[in-house]
């Protein structure tokens, strides 16, 4: 019984050095890094249209026109959710700060949306995502150059209205 | 003793003369206490961030279901199921992990053990939290359940006697 005892105190010790809160940064969680089953949009527009956008009001649809880049984060990848089995394991022995899953880019086209597959990078620390064209800084939402100079800022557009838009604007792209 | 190891024993000669039956039921009890540490880590993980003592749950299903299509079954089951019970849920699976956990490592009512994560892991998915890493978790907990491993290393051995449906 007494070996059970250390056992399990030698697993608490290790467990507590679990995965950071994440709750602050754009598509962080409470309870952990951005869910491997979740899907979300961001929306980054460049720096003179966001100028005009309230910081306390946040856009919630996409614009009709304009220049933005809208990217969609899906759901990780069939092996990249295998793979999560290592990254809970290891976890209880040191910290995962990063994970790559895919990318979709969509750019107007007109009145539509142009679509081009991609992958992408998340990091806690430092808390970005890492994107072909560009970095999101995830504790301000700020949009980055490769060369880290600003570009823009970025919001999270909530994810069934999004998907509904993207839809009717590309209707050729695997959404 | 009355046990279901068959012909099996920790002998190098037995090794000697089935090297891959050897090699399978080695990786096989590898794969069973490594399962086993995953779950007491999992069980410890939720006791450190409140689950047995705050809402965490709750919270947990609802910003789960932010993200569940509204018509999905998912969303149905954790609207009508999982969210009214999420404390006894958060204790059944929190304590459950740990009991899992420690069956596998200790080779402790092992069949029984590996059913009960292969019900947990079916509860998870069913309630929205699929996600392909089940899968190869799901396959683990079925090879468990398909031979006497806590009889080649474990107390289930010893206690068969005592429970034969229990410590099969």
């Amino acid at each position: 019984m007494s070996q059970l005892f250390i056992i399990a105190l030698c697993f608490s010790a290790f467990a507590n050095a679990q995965q950071k809160t994440t709750e602050h940064l754009l598509l962080g969680s409470p309870y952990g890094e951005f869910c491997t089953m979740c899907e979300a949009f961001v929306v980054c527009l460049p720096q003179n249209e966001a100028a005009n956008i309230n910081p306390a009001e946040p856009p919630k649809v996409l614009p009709e026109r304009g220049n933005f880049t809208l990217y969609y984060f899906p759901t990780r990848t069939f092996w990249q959710q295998i793979y999560t089995i290592w990254e809970w394991f290891i976890v209880n022995f040191m910290p995962v700060n990063s994970h790559g899953r895919p990318l979709g880019i969509y750019q107007p086209d007109g009145a539509m949306l142009s679509y081009q597959a991609a992958e992408t990078f998340f990091s806690i620390d430092p808390p970005e995502i890492t994107l072909p064209d560009a970095i999101i800084k995830r504790d301000d939402g700020s949009w980055l150059d490769k060369n880290r100079q600003p570009k823009g800022s970025c919001y999270r557009l909530p994810l069934w209205e999004t998907l509904d838009v993207v839809a009717k604007r590309a209707p050729q792209t695997p959404n | 003793m009355n046990d279901l190891r068959g012909d099996f024993a920790w002998q190098w000669r037995w090794f000697g003369s089935h090297p891959l039956r050897g090699l399978g039921i080695i990786l096989h009890l590898l794969l069973r206490i490594l399962f086993g540490v995953f779950f007491i880590a999992a069980g410890i993980n939720k006791i450190n961030k409140g689950w047995l003592t705050t809402d965490v749950m709750e919270k947990i299903f609802y910003q789960r279901l932010t993200e569940l299509h509204p018509d999905s079954f998912a969303a149905f089951f954790l609207q009508e199921f999982a969210i009214p019970l999420d404390m006894p849920l958060a204790w059944l699976i929190t304590i459950g992990e740990l009991i899992i956990g420690v069956g596998l490592i200790f080779g402790i009512a092992v069949r029984l053990n590996a059913w009960g994560a292969f019900a947990m892991m079916m509860g998870f998915a069913i309630g929205g939290y699929y996600d392909a890493s089940l899968l190869p978790l799901i396959g683990m907990t079925i090879l468990f359940f398909s031979k006497p491993t806590g009889h080649w290393l474990g107390f289930d051995r010893r206690l068969y006697p005592l429970q034969p449906w229990l410590f099969r």
